[in-house]
């Protein structure tokens, strides 16, 4: 009786401890979703808001091809982004984290310090950047190589390349942390029994590492998939993704439940994202 | 045993300000297990980095039956090393773990599997082919990492601290172990260990070291008979060093009176002086030299503790049966040929 009574204390002192971040998640994650749920079934209202009847429409609505393409359209543009973040992110994850302690942490306060500007800042360098008149096009055309601007700016390469530049320490940091964690004798082991340095990589680093780099593609795909900002700016509003959809749905159309609709849509491929990724993870920590 | 299959010449290393090896030279011959033994620092591990090719000396030669291995890269080296922590691939299991050095050469994959599972017979993992590192036991694990090193038929086998993870026990049974494999493969095994036991237990010549310098090379029992310095007398073996000065034909000791020993300090001089504990006997005196301070009980004998007048302090390893009580006086006798000079 002393046992089981004291064991329900503890359980109610664990809901207690629990219950700030509870109502965090209610608050801000669980209300928020339900909502948009709820959104999404009901009617649009004259001059934006939602009424009544509950309705399903916009679950086929959405699936015409136009919007269906902007959907591939931005998976495909995610991807990308989250493939070239892996390509830099990786290498210099690796180069640092074979650096000396004071220049790993040197390195690592350089790569996070530019994150803590105003992202549009930093997007709007790329505009002057890219721009048929900016730095890069002069540059080229000065040294004779092109006598035509090349057209970069407003092309779905140009979104790419922007959320790249904006996601790429999210890439680097939890690859860094997992390669960091990789015993330095596992790689000298594999030298000592005749691996290359590119096999070593491949057979020890790599699938080491693996944990983080999946994190990492997560961290860079997701703000990239819902990114509207980026797509306006350096796509020009010629490169459409669902984030567009989302917001041009609430304050422009005014037609709250099918924004909702798309804000759903979205929300449901990350949940299937991730969960392939705790999944995929999950495996390769029981094999390690 | 004969010719010599690695020849260390003049090898210098600096880290910085400090010298991990100091102008070593040094013979390992063919089919020999050799310890490097010295005290943590002392720079025998970086003697084993250089020769297994992660450290580069600033000076110095390294020579492979008569050729510079220092040339040769470290990924084709004729060299292995057993890592201290083992350094097993922790998501491969024992099969990939012990085949991978040997993926690293031209051999067919039958050849290779062939290969592998011959050695997994020979060191007794038939049953854990399957397994992951992290399901093995640390004898297991040894095991593993013995196998992966001698996948590639080294000439040269390097041990780092081989023993020093393991319980009492299963470090008896890999003792054996290690020598049979030795034995049965025929390769050179460089052992570096700062622990004694495991190098008198292994080794057939040993290599003293201190302070990046070689201090003594010799068998294990010529090591702990014959000490040349007084470091190598310290630190091999339980023994008594005393202070005191050289007369002409041996020493004065203040408590010990003058005893007759042939030693070359010439006379007059501050002298160390060694007596192993088990080349002492006591008898009993109320006037004796020294006071029994301590007797443990330690299974086929006592280990007695006297404290001298001159407040040093003996161990002497007594008979179990012998009627000697903390207090009592006593004199201590031994032989003039057990006792060693520096």
């Amino acid at each position: 009786m002393v046992k089981s009574g004291g064991s329900k204390t503890s359980r109610h002192l664990g809901w207690a401890w629990a219950s700030p971040g509870l109502i965090f998640l209610t608050l801000f994650a669980a209300i928020p979703v339900l909502s948009m749920l709820f959104m999404s079934v009901l009617t649009a209202g004259r001059f934006g808001g939602v009424t009544t009847p509950i309705n399903f429409d916009n679950f086929s609505r959405a699936t015409d091809p136009i919007f269906v393409k902007v959907i591939i359209n931005s998976l495909l543009i995610a991807s990308a982004t989250a493939i070239l973040s892996l390509l830099i992110g990786f290498p210099t994850a690796l180069f640092i984290s074979r650096l000396s302690r004071k220049w790993q942490v040197i390195l690592i306060v350089a790569i996070i310090l530019p994150y803590w500007t105003n992202f549009l800042v930093r997007t709007y360098a790329w505009l002057v950047l890219l721009n048929n008149e900016g730095i890069i096009n002069k540059f080229l055309r000065n040294i004779g190589l092109i006598d035509k601007p090349i057209e970069m700016l407003y092309t779905p390469a140009a979104v790419i390349v922007g959320m790249t530049y904006l996601y790429l320490p999210l890439m680097i940091l939890p690859i860094y942390a997992a390669l960091e964690k990789v015993d330095k004798n596992l790689t000298e082991a594999a030298f000592d029994l005749g691996s290359s340095a590119w096999k070593s990589l491949r057979t020890i680093s790599i699938p080491l590492a693996m944990p983080g780099i999946l994190i990492g593609f997560i961290f860079v795909f997701v703000p990239s998939l819902g990114n509207f900002v980026v797509p306006e700016l350096l796509g020009g509003g010629k490169t459409v993704m669902i984030g567009n959809l989302v917001r041009d749905q609430f304050l422009k159309a005014r037609d709250w439940p099918f924004g909702a609709t798309f804000a759903l849509i979205l929300a449901l491929i990350l949940v299937v994202l991730i969960s392939i990724q705790s999944y995929v993870s999950k495996r390769v920590n029981v094999n390690a | 045993m004969s010719e010599n299959l690695l020849e260390i010449r003049n090898l210098t290393k600096n880290f910085g300000s400090v010298t991990a090896l100091n102008n070593i030279s040094l013979d390992i011959k063919t089919n020999e297990m050799f310890a490097l033994l010295g005290p943590s620092g002392c720079g025998k591990t970086t003697l084993l980095r250089i020769i297994a090719g992660f450290e580069y000396p600033d000076s110095g030669q390294v020579l492979m039956n008569q050729s510079d291995l220092l040339a040769i890269p470290t990924r084709t080296r004729p060299v292995n090393l057993m890592f201290q922590s083992y350094a097993l691939f922790p998501h491969m299991d024992v099969f990939s773990n012990i085949s991978y050095g040997l993926t690293n050469t031209s051999l067919s994959k039958e050849e290779i599997s062939k290969q592998t599972f011959e050695i997994i017979e020979k060191i007794g993992l038939q049953e854990h082919v399957k397994k992951k590192p992290n399901q093995l036991s640390g004898g297991q694990q040894q095991r593993v990492a013995l196998a992966r090193a001698i996948a590639r038929k080294p000439k040269i086998l390097l041990l780092d601290e081989p023993l020093s993870a393991l319980d009492k026990k299963i470090r008896q049974e890999m003792q054996v172990e290690l020598k049979r494999i030795q034995h049965e493969f025929g390769i050179t095994f460089i052992i570096v260990t700062h622990d004694q036991d495991e190098a008198i237990s292994l080794a057939n010549r040993i290599a003293v070291f201190n302070k990046g310098e070689i201090k003594q090379i010799s068998s294990p029992q010529e090591l702990y008979e014959n000490p040349t310095n007084e470091f190598v007398a310290n630190f091999i073996g339980d023994g008594n060093l005393l202070k005191a000065v050289s007369t002409g034909n041996g020493f004065q000791h203040p408590s010990l009176g003058e005893i007759v020993v042939s030693h070359n300090s010439g006379s007059g001089k501050q002298i160390s002086i060694l007596i192993r504990p088990e080349n002492i006997s006591l008898v009993k005196a109320s006037d004796g030299a020294g006071e029994i301070t301590d007797s443990v009980f330690a299974g086929s004998r006592k280990n007695i503790t006297i404290k001298l007048r001159t407040n040093e302090i003996v161990r002497v390893y007594a008979d179990k049966s012998a009627s000697l009580e903390i207090g009592d006086r006593v004199n201590l006798s031994f032989k003039p040929q057990d006792v060693r000079v520096f």
